[in-house]
């Protein structure tokens, strides 16, 4: 028994298992996950240049309502059809 | 050979430490030891300068480790207190016991007390340099029984008296443990935590905590509660303060992560102020006064601890800002010629509220000169106007307006009622396109644009309700300070109000 009464939940503490990276961009679906902040769109627009000049197959845009809140159920659900998503912070 | 047993411990300095990490390079030696045993300290100052993948684990409290942490040199020192798991899954019997890991994480051998060849066997298979171990030690030593071979009682017991001889409170160990917002815990012990609890069932869920989303159980709460500094009889408004943090309206997930100096502001209404002391008088905004300090620093170390909101993890506001620790104070309802908030909420003057508004720190704004209500609007109405920036129109989210007595009473003696102020300085606070163009700083809010008539009034408010006036500070002085909103649209963060049950 612990001598101290723990303000946090362990569960919390376990880290996350990363994604399986992906072997090549060659006919990939690349998700965007834009959160809505000004200009964001900018830097999204480039990347998705890029990706395609790498062979990536499709660029799927995602767009959460606003940034200050997490992401509705069906904007994470239409991730699933992606290989990968890029989700960035703004600022 | 068996896989050695995983564990995951925190060092001396406070970093957690994971086996597989420790042998992923190489192989690597283990050397559970324990303060009071002699041989385990010669067996540490033996090794000190050999070198070599050495982690030392210390049975025993943080003090002890501490103390072990000076013989061990620059080796990494790990604290493993009672009832000591670790030892007890790697079946210790003796310490110091010696046990080398293969980088496979297979126990190749270990070694029980001090045995001279062995241990020159171990540091050379670990990369250290055997001809630097000391030699004043004989080539065996028997050592001394290990702490986990105990009952728990016995382990505890001898715990406190490492703490009771090395005159420690267990404070430097909140520090160890992360339990803190920068500044000293108290360390939330059962019969702490059980007396916050005032009798509440500790397994109670209230929801969990974004972004980290642990679950705030009662108990953690109280565990918060504990650390900040709370007395047992401030619980209840913690409680509700908790509660109404926990609304997804209030949308701390937001709050959390946003680089805005966004933290909540708690408003206490009702009589339960003056019963637990709450200070709605001189500093009423910080410092000095127990419950309003240690009422918000609970919040905050939910949000921090529970919610996983930690500076610069988490939590990257850009500049932060001293009200993230705690902005919580009572309404001066003597001192105010209006009805107070929780009344204008509707509830009843005899019933206690908190209410919860997500603001940057309070901006201060003095007319020490206007002789009467309008001249007082409009200086209200600058200090309003410049919230966020001076030139983001409209701000359209709710904004507590902290009115000091006098300037209360300046327009309470007019005759203006609160509604009145609210709509004059609402008018007050416009700005024309034009103006906004001429401030310079382009930051214009994406519904006004440089296309729009120059002479276009923009309100800085929604409605006039969006000001909201609480009543606080001294008798004297005729400063009152505005609570500056996070995102408005609905966009951030929605007032939250709610009864205190006691």
């Amino acid at each position: 028994m612990d001598r101290y009464v723990s303000p946090i939940d362990e569960r919390t503490l376990v880290p996350l298992e990363r994604a399986p990276r992906l072997a090549t961009l060659e006919g990939a679906v690349i998700g965007f996950l834009d959160i809505n902040k000004p200009k964001g769109e900018q830097f999204l627009n480039r990347l998705e240049e890029l990706l395609t000049a790498r062979g990536v197959a499709e660029v799927v845009r995602l767009r959460k309502p606003t940034f200050t809140r997490p992401a509705p159920g069906e904007v994470i659900q239409m991730a699933d059809r992606c290989g990968a998503v890029v989700e960035a912070l703004a600022d | 050979m068996a896989a050695a047993p995983p564990f995951v411990l925190t060092d001396v300095t406070g970093r957690v430490q994971r086996l597989d990490e420790l042998h992923r390079d190489g192989p690597v030696l283990l050397a559970f030891v324990e303060r009071d045993c002699p041989t385990s300290t010669a067996t540490l100052a033996a090794m000190r300068d050999a070198g070599g993948e050495v982690v030392v684990i210390s049975e025993g409290s943080p003090e002890a480790a501490r103390e072990l942490a000076g013989l061990a040199g620059a080796r990494t020192v790990l604290v493993e207190t009672a009832p000591y798991p670790v030892s007890a899954a790697y079946g210790l019997q003796t310490v110091p016991t010696l046990v080398l890991i293969g980088p496979d994480g297979a126990e190749r051998d270990r070694v029980e007390g001090w045995d001279a060849e062995a241990v020159a066997g171990f540091l050379a298979a670990v990369g250290g340099d055997p001809s630097r171990i000391a030699t004043d030690l004989p080539s065996m030593k028997p050592g001394c029984q290990a702490r986990n071979t105990y009952d728990e009682t016995t382990g505890m017991r001898l715990e406190a008296e490492d703490r009771a001889a090395l005159g420690s409170d267990g404070a430097e160990e909140m520090w160890e443990r992360g339990w803190h917002d920068g500044l000293p815990t108290v360390p939330p012990t059962p019969e702490r935590v059980r007396a916050m609890l005032g009798g509440r069932d500790p397994g109670i869920e209230l929801g969990k905590v974004a972004p980290a989303m642990g679950m705030l159980t009662m108990e953690r709460l109280a565990a918060c509660a504990v650390l900040a500094g709370c007395a047992p009889e401030y619980f209840p408004v913690v409680l509700a303060v908790a509660q109404a943090a926990l609304e997804d309206a209030f949308n701390l997930h937001g709050m959390q992560n946003t680089t805005h100096p966004a933290a909540p502001a708690i408003v206490v209404n009702g009589p339960v102020a003056a019963r637990i002391g709450m200070n709605g008088g001189s500093n009423a905004l910080g410092f000095g006064n127990r419950a309003n300090a240690t009422i918000g620093r609970a919040l905050r170390l939910v949000m921090a601890l529970t919610g996983g909101g930690t500076a610069g993890g988490l939590d990257q506001s850009t500049l932060g800002g001293p009200h993230k620790w705690s902005l919580c104070f009572p309404e001066r309802e003597e001192a105010s010629p209006w009805a107070p908030l929780h009344v204008d909420k509707g509830f009843s003057p005899e019933q206690s509220t908190v209410s919860l508004y997500c603001v940057e720190g309070p901006r201060m704004i003095s007319d020490h000169y206007s002789p009467g209500p309008e001249g007082l609007a409009a200086t209200l109405a600058l200090g309003l106007a410049d919230v966020w920036a001076g030139a983001w129109y409209p701000l359209a989210a709710e904004t507590p307006l902290i009115l000091c007595t006098e300037h209360a009473k300046t327009f309470g003696d007019a005759g203006w009622s609160k509604q009145q102020v609210k709509e004059r300085l609402f008018e007050l606070s416009k700005r024309t396109v034009g103006q906004l163009k001429a401030s310079g700083s382009g930051e214009l809010t994406p519904l006004i644009t440089y296309a729009q008539d120059d002479d276009l009034a923009v309100p800085k408010f929604l409605s006039p309700d969006e000001i909201v006036i609480v009543v606080a500070g001294s008798d004297a002085g005729r400063f009152s300070a505005v609570l500056g909103p996070w995102a408005g649209f609905g966009l951030g963060s929605t007032p939250v109000t709610r009864l205190i049950e006691e």
